[in-house]
């Protein structure tokens, strides 16, 4: 099999998950939980007030920022990428920024003039410490007769396919269906990343995006759902059968986006989506 | 200037505003003398009657 391209963005996407980038913000407004207690064992109602919301505003501002820093990331990885709608990261310093304000004034007892400068200091160090969001599109790449956006939209449908069969495959319990599953999800993958790379090539995976990884979803899903029920070996020679045609179309599609090279791959496809509307699937 | 020294200047500042000002706000709710002193009166002020 010619070279395929393990997506790094999954792995990369995993480890941004669980990067402790943006914490900090969760750890710094610790001391308002034993204010909070101890106001409210004083019965002192504003500071209750404002300890309890000003805990509860750094919680939400550090969960936007954390947000914003996984869209953030995505965002640089990807060669085609839209610019996160929501600006989270720069939601997120301006809700530290009138936090740290409130409790400046209201919970530490400063004059307000100072509390704006702790304001404007905690937007400060936020932006310094994570930045604001991108907002610039990385979207102008475009195959001819699409635009960047549909390639886009095309690419995020079909990697949501992917993680499909990928979750069928987890409840279908045969090793080797497991392997041959896992092998197509693959190939998917690296035709994508072939798309993400030189997205002129959207033009002639147009179709197998379209209606094979739709098929292959279908079939997985479909087997993984009736095969506890019926141990038919006929099914499963159907499915192992379908999973040929399936494993052959994908490499070759991947084979011919790497050689560039069109001349019968339209023709081969029509033959190979005869066939799987003769097993039904299509 | 670099990212790291960037990051390094941001996290004192955040430090320095959001970690002093709820500080302070714990500081302020621990019971100052004047609680205690009125405190004490009204235990005192109790005993007496």
């Amino acid at each position: 099999m010619n070279q395929l391209r393990k997506p790094k963005r999954l792995v990369a996407d995993f480890l941004q998950r669980y990067s402790p980038r943006g914490m900090l913000l969760y750890f710094l407004p610790a001391a308002l939980l034993p204010a909070t207690i101890i106001a409210l064992g004083k019965g002192r109602l504003l500071d209750i007030l404002v300890d309890a919301s000003g805990f509860t505003l750094y919680m939400l501002a550090a969960w936007c920022l954390r947000k914003g820093l996984q869209a953030e990331h995505l965002y640089a990885n990807n060669r085609l990428a839209r610019a996160s709608q929501k600006p989270l990261k720069t939601i997120a310093a301006v809700i530290a920024a009138l936090t740290t304000g409130m409790v400046a004034w209201l919970g530490a007892g400063h004059s307000l003039p100072v509390a704006l400068m702790f304001a404007g200091g905690a937007l400060l160090g936020m932006y310094l410490s994570y930045g604001f969001d991108p907002r610039a599109e990385k979207i102008s790449i475009a195959a001819p007769g699409y635009s960047g956006d549909e390639i886009l939209q095309a690419l995020e449908d079909s990697s949501r396919i992917i993680r499909r069969i990928e979750q069928a495959n987890k409840q279908i319990r045969n090793a080797e269906l497991n392997r041959r599953i896992e092998r197509i999800c693959e190939v998917a993958d690296s035709i994508l990343a072939e798309i993400e790379t030189d997205p002129k090539d959207f033009r002639r995976a147009r179709k197998f995006l379209n209606v094979y990884l739709d098929g292959a979803r279908q079939v997985t899903e479909g087997y993984a759902k009736t095969h506890p029920q019926t141990q038919s070996g006929e099914l499963e020679q159907n499915f192992r059968n379908v999973l040929d045609t399936l494993e052959e179309v994908f490499q070759e599609q991947h084979q011919k986006l790497l050689e560039e090279d069109v001349f019968d791959l339209d023709v081969k496809i029509e033959v190979l989506s005869t066939q799987l509307k003769r097993e039904g699937i299509l | 200037m670099p990212v790291i020294l960037r990051r390094l200047l941001g996290f004192i500042v955040l430090l320095a505003t959001i970690g002093l000002a709820t500080c302070q706000a714990l500081v302020k709710s621990f019971p100052t003398g004047a609680d205690y002193a009125a405190e004490s009166s009204v235990t005192h002020r109790s005993q007496a009657e």
